[in-house]
This record gives structure tokens, sequence and C-alpha cells, in this order.
């Protein structure tokens, strides 16, 4: 599968999201900007964004939206599949909407983000005791611009730190991951409906699975979805061996940038970057091999005939 | 270096103790090589294979580790694995293989191969964690909260600077803000204080350990000498915590009577009870 889809437009506008979210939380951290102005600069730049979003499928619809006849009808088990994914998907939905089993050891983004809304400021106030910072923190840390996207979606809605970090994104942090998932399924099964239903229903059920253990996909997603590592492991990750998979390099270079954005990488190269180059090295091995047998069955053609 | 080695080693062991989708992935890999299916998607199956090799192995799990800072824990090397969409595209080519094989003979034989797949996964980890745990959790929040809720509801226009257990401070900042803490979850949570250069004083880390003493001696049964220690400390305790500009000290109300005489008399206030708690205010 070449083809951009649909799926693959909703996660780059996500990691759009998320660089205008750095710019001005840049912005905020070095020119010591107010949290209301950072927040009302970065609902600006996503109205751009939207329209321009919007401008852009419009325009590019014919080779983004597939036709219906080119998509085969789902047959009774295909739909069957589809249901039972959107069950456990509703589930799981359910499940972080309760916000019941979120995971706080190590992370303070709640408080981070309650810290920026009170101070009105980005990065002046520590976050576990709210007092101002005396000796400061790291600039990698420093320059990660979750909070203030979090902050700002408070700011604009309304809701406090708690509801909207523990529930409200780990809900969307999960939705994009399955976009994320179906795009894989897209580029491992172009033309099986059927196996890619399988494919999504297999993953979703593996989440619930792996909800046990820090560190594994289904937890981070489950009890930890507002984090930069549970976005980039569920997120970004899948879409990156997709996206490996069909050579859009663009795709893994916006990947890489926005991972940087989010987490603490090793000086800005993290686990995308990492995954990009193995599955180059990978697909440059598998090339060679063939290449490799090609040469010697032409060989064994040319002996055979002489 | 040696501890990095350890780390991974010990890491590893931890990684599959809990649940066994790492078995899993290996067993949808061995799978994958074993039968052939792996050329449709050869590079992923490389990928993924060698990915996994390299941190299961110590060798080559302690540069990954360095890769990723040290930071991080080593579980989050397996960020590298594709560990969930390989399970579970080896397992959609397996079922495949199976429904296909029985196409003529209806469900009768694929269906309870497919049920088994679905009863191994399940046996590899558990649904949604340990509920237990969770819930033992969420009570300790819910009531940290509600105590919290009902300081600010008494004391609304006044700027808290908060004294209190572990138990409650915990949750604080994240119920309001707006409250202040002397020390905050980075005390008990040292994860959390690679996220700042600011560190506790000495006193802050005697104050903190005075309280959760404290704490204990509401408990029930405490060694007379360390209630004597915590009377012993008291007097200075506060000076510091004063100095700290803490204005509300929360404890439990089940602590023994001396303590709390002893705390107002020092404080020069006397004891609110707020729920399970005392609250001393210097408003």
């Amino acid at each position: 599968m070449k083809k951009i889809t649909i799926g693959d437009c909703l996660i780059a506008g996500e990691i759009m999201v998320i660089g205008a979210a750095e710019v001005w939380h840049l912005a905020a951290v070095f020119r010591k900007m107010s949290f209301t102005n950072c927040a009302m600069l970065l609902a600006a730049s996503l109205c751009v964004l939207f329209v321009a979003g919007t401008g852009f499928l419009i325009v590019r619809r014919k080779h983004i939206f597939i036709k219906p006849r080119e998509e085969h009808s789902a047959g009774k088990a295909e739909r069957v599949l589809w249901v039972l994914f959107a069950l456990i998907v509703i589930s799981q939905l359910i499940f972080v909407g309760m916000g019941n089993a979120i995971y706080r050891k190590g992370d303070m983004m709640a408080e981070t983000v309650g810290s920026f809304l009170v101070s009105d400021s980005v990065c002046q106030v520590n976050p576990m005791t709210g007092m101002p910072y005396t000796e400061g923190m790291p600039l990698r840390l420093k320059i990660l611009c979750l909070p203030t996207l979090y902050g700002s979606l408070c700011k604009w809605t309304g809701l406090g730190p708690v509801p909207v970090v523990h529930r409200i994104v780990p809900m969307a942090v999960l939705l994009s991951s399955y976009v994320s998932f179906s795009v894989l399924g897209r580029t491992l099964f172009p033309r099986e409906g059927e196996k890619r239903a399988c494919f999504l229903l297999l993953v979703s059920f593996l989440m619930w699975v792996g909800a046990y253990r820090y560190g594994m996909d289904g937890f981070d997603l489950l009890c930890c979805g507002f984090r930069g590592v549970a976005i980039r492991g569920s997120v970004l990750l899948p879409w990156t061996l997709s996206l490996c998979l069909r050579r859009r390099w663009f795709g893994i270079l916006l990947c890489v940038l926005a991972e940087a954005c989010m987490v603490w990488t090793f000086y800005g190269c993290g686990m995308c970057l990492a995954v990009a180059a193995g599955m180059g090295a990978a697909k440059l091995f598998c090339n060679r091999l063939q290449a490799g047998s090609r040469t010697d069955e032409n060989s064994a053609e040319r002996g055979n005939e002489g | 270096m040696t501890d990095l080695f350890r780390n991974a080693g010990l890491g590893w062991a931890d990684y599959k103790a809990d649940g066994k989708l790492a078995a899993l992935l290996i067993a949808a890999l061995l799978y994958l090589w074993l039968t052939g299916k792996a050329k449709e998607q050869k590079t992923l199956i490389l990928y993924a294979t060698v990915a996994a090799v390299c941190c299961i192995l110590p060798v080559t799990a302690v540069p990954l580790m360095l890769y990723q800072t040290k930071f991080y824990d080593y579980e989050w090397i397996w960020s590298l694995v594709p560990l969930t969409a390989v399970t579970a595209y080896g397992l959609v080519i397996f079922l495949e293989g199976q429904w296909k094989r029985r196409d003529g003979r209806g469900f009768r034989g694929a269906l309870p191969v497919t049920a088994l797949v679905f009863l191994a996964i399940s046996l590899c980890g558990n649904l949604g964690g340990d509920p237990q745990e969770r819930a033992e959790k969420n009570a300790e929040r819910k009531e940290a909260i509600a105590v919290t809720q009902m300081l600010l509801e008494s004391y609304p226009e006044e700027e808290i600077c908060l004294l209190a257990p572990a138990g409650i401070l915990e949750y604080a900042r994240e119920t309001d803000p707006r409250i202040r803490l002397v020390y905050g979850r980075n005390m008990w949570d040292m994860s959390l204080n690679a996220y700042a250069y600011d560190t506790y004083d000495e006193k802050t880390t005697e104050l903190y350990q005075w309280v959760e003493l404290v704490e204990q001696s509401a408990d029930g049964w405490m060694p007379d000498e360390d209630k004597e220690e915590i009377l012993h400390a008291l007097k200075e305790r506060i000076r510091d915590a004063l100095e700290r500009k803490v204005n509300c000290i929360l404890l439990p109300a089940a602590v023994p009577s001396e303590i709390a005489e002893r705390m107002e008399a020092v404080l020069g206030t006397k004891a609110r009870t707020m729920g399970d708690y005392l609250v001393f205010a210097l408003f």
C-alpha cells in the first residue's frame, strides 16, 4: 500500500498539533510569555492548521479517500470481527474514562499542568511543591511541550488538570493508537479486510492483556496514556513501522521530531529514529539477500543452459 | 557499567516474570520463521527478531539502555520491539492457516483453535491489571482528596502551605494546584527528582521522617522510645516547618493525646477535627 490514507492524515495532523504546541511552549519558556497568552496563540495556530488541513483534504480527496468500488464489501465474518473490535475499544474507553487505573509513579503531568495554570507561567514553579524553583530544571525536560498542550486544553475548556490529563487525553490517545494500528494493518494486509479486522481485534485484545506491567504497550495505553512515552509507543511507533514499510521518509521525520518534543530522548535521537534505522537496515539486508539469491539462480540457469 | 549489565540481566528476568507477552512474541516469531510465512513481511519480521534478541541479551541491551538515556528503566528498551504489532501479525497468519485448512468443513475445526488462541493470549497477562491493588490505591486517593477538599472548603480565602502525612500530600497538589507544600511526592518517589535540579535540605528530610513517625504513632502501639523521640523533636520540627512558611498542619486524629496537646501548646492554636484528621491552622 503506497497511498496516503485518512489515517495517515489524522496522525500527521496530531503531530502538527504537537509541533504547534512546541513552538508556543518554547516561546513561553524562553521569552517568559504568560501561559494565558501562550494558550491563546496556540488556539489561533490550531485554527489556522485546521483550515489548512481541511483545505489539503479537499484538494487531495481523490488520492486520500478510498472510492467505494476500490474497497471490497465486507463479508459476514469481517463484520463480526469489526463488531468485536469495536466492543473491545468501547470497553477500553470506559476503563480509561473511569480514571481508576491511573499510574502516576515517576510522573507529575497533572501537577505540572496545574502549576502552569495557577502561576500563569511556564516552568517557573516546582510542580511538586508549588514554590518557585531554586535551582531550576534540565533544559532537555524544559522544552517538552505536552504540559503546555494539556494546560491549553484546560484553559479552553475550563476543565481541571486531572480530568483532562487523566481521562480526556488518554481516551484521545487510545483512539489515535487504533488509527495508527489500523494504518499499519492496512500496510500489512492491503487487500484483505478480514485479516485487517482480525489484526486490529488481536491488537486490542493484546492491549487488554498487556496491561499487567509498567512499560508494556497495553499498560501505557490504558493506565498512563497521557505520557509522552505512551504516545510514542502506541501512536508514533506503529505509524513509523507502517511508514518504513511504505518508504515514506518524510512521515518518519515527523515522528522523530514529535518524539523529541514529547519524550526525554538521547540528544533528540529517540526510539522512532532507532526503529526507522533498524527497519532500513533490515530492508537493505533483505534486498541484498534477494539480489544474492537471484544472482545464484541466474548463474545456475546459465550453468544448466551451458 | 557493571550496574548497567546487572540491570539488563535482572531487567529481562523481571520483564518476563510478570506476564508472558514476550514469550508469545517469541512463539509468533518462531512460527513465522519455521513455517516460512515470514517472507511476506520479511523486513518487519527480521527487524522484530533482531530487536527482540538485542533486548534479551545483556551485551546488546546495555548499549540500548545507554542510547535511551539512563533516566529510563530496562523495560523501555522494549519500545524498539514492535511486540504488539508482530504478535498480532503472527497470530493472524496462524489463524488464517487454521480457517483456510478447515474451510470446507465449516467452523467446527477452526473455532476451538481460535478460542484456544484467545485463551492462551489471556493467560499471558491479565485483563486490566490487578483489580485489588487498584481498588486499594483508589480508596487511598479518594480519602486524600476528600480531606484536602474539606480543608479547602474550611479555609477558602487562605493560601495554604500544608504539612501532612505522605498519603495526603501525594494527591494534594493534584486536587488543587494552589496548595503549596514544604515537600512533595518526590520525597518518597525518587524517580521524580530527575525532573528538577532542586533538592531538599536535611531539615526538610527530617521533617518528613518526623511526620511519618507521628503517623505511625496513630496506627496503634508504638515503642516508648519512639514516642519519646517524637515529643523530644517536636519543638524543633515545628520551628523548621514554620521557617518554611507552613501555615497548616494535618495529623491523624488517632495520634496519642500528648502529641496533639504539645502541638497545640507549641503552635498556640487549637486543633480542629476534620474527618479522621486533626488540623492545626495558623491563619
